[in-house]
């Protein structure tokens, strides 16, 4: 064990023996974190800030919400990740609640931590950005209200502090003060307090307080966060997975949900790379890696098959369930090995992957909500529309690849059982219970992520691109799919089967073109949490690194091809894994 | 910019209103156009997006709206764009134009915006339908304005407008003016409830001689509300109404304008058919409530060129 600061932290995490980084603490070490080790191939969990709601409703108990307030955010001096920092008051019982809470505060004894009489002592780092902050919310107009209580005369100390009179507008509502302050709001019905705990950049923990076990499962699935605490706050074991999503970061900590952070599949080598010649200069670096250059259409360009029969064949995008053109002009040749053209492809700009995106996240509620097993039951239908052309889907990869119609039947065959496998998985791998020792329920629910952006890998035209899709469609998330870059002709036959299986608009989008420019546009994208990237180790790198923006979690093949042929490699638990966020709700219960 | 005097209206003139054309196809055919031919980028968009923003009447009008929901919305008229945003864009002082409630909420309303000179604008006159007394219509202007409320926005009887009934609508929008005393009148057409464009550019008329401070589209209920070619005709009669008068009437559009891109357009005709002197919130109005996010997210890409998350930005 050593100790050091920010530059041990960089040291260490960017040392070449180091194969996993395991981070907590704060969002913008975190990011530098992500920053240096991106494309290593290093393992990175990513544990950073919060800002909880604790949610309670008029049905609650509420002297024992009291309680639970005072766990979630005045021991321990609300220093830790998940303190419920956010506290939402149905405002029927509100005026009620604050008197009960300011009665509470009054109580709270604070001193150094050998007084064996205390609820709080000092708090880290010093008072300073504290009292900034709360300032701040004074000058926003905010009321802030101490109670009259002792606290040393040396020594970091500061007094729990309630905020209210703020709106999500406020400073002190939207950042994390990290001390004993709590900003509250008052809310209407579960769907306001839903849509007010979802209004963060954080998605790590959250209380909800309700005596009624249909609200309090309605508002635990729609909340956005690693954590749910019902009629609790704050509970960890080890068998428990700990974690949370958006810019709190990713991976998990306890359960075997989060021992899958810290193993690989046997099969799969573990690549080093080194990337720090890149780092001295981005910025170039990143506009040489996604600078293209559009091929000039070739006059004597030999087009594939009988000339007088032949037809351009230029597939669109698929946005929304509707084959779309991209907004540029510019194409590329699809070509057979001997350089025969089969196809114009479209190259996609950065307005078509954003709109593309825009269209998976309208897609991506209904589809979350969709009956797992209807989910199941689409992705049986889209193998037995495949199957009705298999000899077609087939040529088409011969065609492309020259490989043998052997090959390539066994690959379209192979295609449509990997859509049995996951149509099968659709509604078997809803979570686990864990066996806390909290008397109870908590259980790990096995969330979609909501929108994925995945780029396809170059080997398996076909089978690539379904295995890519497939597991998380399963999942319940909506899709943004870039398809192999030489050989995408696969992917865009498969949009009349899309539309014969009536897949919901926007749950599978699909965006041809240079594989480099669309990964930059995912990897940067805000509004995204999640990129799949089964291509090679640099652009692995950039993406990695872009998604440091936002905190994007990543899952990046670094270069290392996969035989999707062999279900080893080519499916199960390690695509589960990353298809969905894991929700962990505590439920305490006893009568 | 030189203030304007207040619209005074004048008597009803039936030549005027008679003459009144307007051909469906051909408005539509320049509407069409709109957002092609002037094209707004870099910083200008950021200039004119946060225009848009001070020109915003933040707007609940729900069935539940409670006290603290019009609390929350009045943050948002005060600190419309995040902290951080509103720094980098150097504007710290920027606020959207009112907060327009229901007369139940304008207590509600003056109470949160007290000392933040943003006006609460209250709808009026039984909203949005209209189908209730004059007397009551008056009454309800009256206890707005007690309230605190400093805008009015009134409903037409679009029934009159059926009955081409012009007189007697000139009649109540004349008393309606009357009962707003100091109080800003805005005029809603109902537009989307009005039989044809003309009627709409003869009711538009008759509201401005009756002494309208602003005509708006529509209540943002009806099937159909904010579009350019009913935009296009209201804003047409404005021009007409001043070239006959000299004095300036403004226009709110209200209703379907949910994206940012929509909003510019909106500048750019208000920008190409008034001219840059209606261009503020003395005389122009957008009235929405999610329409801030969209052009809050816009405001981030253009200073950082990345798409912002939709939680990102605070709730209105």
């Amino acid at each position: 064990m050593v100790c050091g600061g920010r530059a041990m932290a960089e040291r260490l995490t960017s040392h070449p023996d180091v194969a996993k980084v395991d981070f907590c603490g704060s969002t913008l070490v975190g990011q530098s974190i992500r920053k240096a080790t991106a494309g290593t191939g290093k393992g990175i969990t990513l544990q950073m800030s919060g800002k909880s709601p604790n949610i309670i409703f008029e049905d609650a108990d509420l002297d024992g919400a009291i309680e639970g307030i005072m766990d979630a955010i005045f021991r321990n001096q609300g220093q830790i990740c998940s303190a419920g920092s956010r506290l939402l008051v149905q405002e029927s019982i509100a005026e009620k609640f604050f008197a009960k809470i300011r009665r509470r505060m009054s109580t709270i004894r604070i001193s150094t931590s050998l007084d064996k009489s205390i609820d709080m002592s000092a708090v880290l780092a010093g008072t300073a950005r504290i009292q900034r902050l709360v300032d701040t919310a004074r000058a926003e107009g905010a009321d802030v209200w101490q109670p009259d209580i002792e606290i040393p005369e040396t020594g970091d100390f500061w007094v729990p502090t309630l905020i209210t009179n703020v709106g999500p507008t406020s400073t002190v509502v939207q950042n994390e003060i990290f001390g004993p302050v709590v900003a509250a709001m008052t809310f209407r019905d579960a769907k306001d307090a839903v849509e007010l705990a979802n209004n963060q950049r954080y998605g790590l923990g959250s209380g909800v307080w309700s005596e009624n076990i249909s609200l309090a499962l309605d508002v635990a699935h729609q909340i956005r966060a690693g954590m749910v605490w019902v009629n609790c706050y704050n509970m960890f074991d080890a068998t428990g997975p700990f974690g949370g999503r958006k810019e709190t970061g990713y991976g998990r900590q306890g359960g075997q949900e989060g021992l899958m952070n810290y193993v690989k599949p046997k099969w799969m080598p573990f690549d080093k790379h080194d990337w720090t010649e890149r780092l001295s200069d981005f910025a170039a670096a990143l506009e040489k890696w996604s600078t293209r250059q559009f091929g000039i259409i070739d006059e004597n360009d030999v087009p594939f098959g009988n000339p007088a029969l032949v037809v351009d064949k230029s597939p669109k995008l698929y946005i929304s369930g509707k084959q779309v053109a991209a907004s540029s002009n510019y194409v590329y040749q699809c070509r057979t090995p001997t350089g025969e053209v089969i196809g114009q492809i479209a190259e996609s700009t950065s307005g078509d992957v954003a709109k593309a995106i825009d269209a998976a996240h309208k897609a991506a509620p209904g589809w979350a909500k969709t009956a797992p097993h209807m989910r199941g039951q689409l992705l049986f239908d889209m193998a037995e529309n495949l199957s009705y052309r298999v000899e077609e889907f087939a040529k088409r990869i011969h065609i492309m690849t020259g490989r043998t119609m052997e090959s390539c039947t066994a690959e379209v065959e192979k295609a449509i059982e990997r859509l049995f496998t996951y149509a099968s998985w659709a509604d078997k791998w809803g979570g686990r219970v864990q066996e806390v020792p909290v008397y109870g329920l908590t259980v790990t629910v096995n969330d979609p992520i909501g929108v994925i952006g995945i780029v396809c890998p170059e080997e398996y035209p076909l089978l690539g691109f379904v295995s890519s899709f497939a597991p998380a469609v399963a999942r319940g998330n909506a899709v943004v799919v870039v398809p192999s870059e030489a050989h995408p002709l696969s992917a865009t036959d498969m949009f009349q089967i899309f539309d014969t299986t009536s897949v919901p608009a926007g749950v599978i989008n699909v965006v041809t073109g240079g594989q480099a420019q669309a990964s930059r546009v995912i990897a940067a994208h805000e509004d995204l949490t999640m990129i799949w990237h089964f291509g090679d180790a640099e652009s692995a790198f950039f993406v990695e690194y872009l998604a440091h923006d936002n905190c994007k979690r990543t899952w990046c093949a670094h270069g290392v091809q996969r035989d999707w042929m062999d279900n080893e490699q080519g499916e199960g638990l390690e695509f589960l894994h990353e298809s969905v966020e894991y929700k962990t709700i505590w439920m305490p219960a006893g009568i | 910019m030189v203030q304007q005097e207040r619209n005074p209206g004048m008597p009803l003139d039936m030549g005027i209103i008679n003459a009144i054309r307007v051909n469906k196809a051909a408005t539509e055919r320049r509407c069409g156009e709109l957002g092609t031919r002037r094209m707004v980028t870099g910083d200008y968009q950021l200039a004119w997006l946060m225009r848009a923003i001070s020109c915003m009447d933040l707007t609940t009008l729900k069935g539940n709206d409670t006290p603290m929901r019009v609390f929350r919305l009045c943050e948002k008229a005060k600190m419309p764009v995040r902290q951080d945003m509103i720094k980098k864009l150097g504007k710290a002082d920027l606020t959207a134009a009112a907060v327009c409630v229901y007369p139940a909420r304008v207590k509600d309303a003056v109470r949160a915006l007290k000392g933040t000179g943003i006006p609460v604008a209250s709808v009026a006159t039984g909203f949005p339908s209209g189908q209730t007394s004059l007397k009551v219509k008056l009454a309800e202007i009256r206890q707005a304005v007690v309230d605190g409320a400093e805008e009015i926005d009134v409903v037409i009887s679009r029934d009159k407008v059926a009955l081409a009934q012009w007189a007697e609508l000139y009649d109540e929008l004349r008393a309606f003016r009357e009962a707003c005393s100091g109080a800003t009148l805005k005029v809603i057409m109902a537009a989307g409830e009005l039989p044809t464009l003309t009627h709409l550019a003869k009711a538009s008329m008759i509201a401005m001689m009756a002494g309208a401070d602003f005509i708006k589209t529509s209540t943002g209920m009806e099937e159909v509300n904010a579009t350019f070619p009913i935009g296009m005709t209201m804003v047409r009669q404005i021009r007409e109404y001043y070239e006959l008068t000299g004095h300036m009437v403004g226009f709110k559009a209200a209703g379907g304008i949910n994206d940012a891109a929509t909003a510019l357009v909106w500048l750019s005709l208000i920008r190409e058919e008034l001219g840059v002197e209606w261009l503020n919130s003395n005389y122009f109005r957008i009235g929405a409530s999610s329409l801030i996010n969209d052009i809050e997210r816009s405001l981030w890409v253009g200073l950082t060129g990345m798409c912002a998350a939709r939680t990102y930005m605070p709730l209105a």
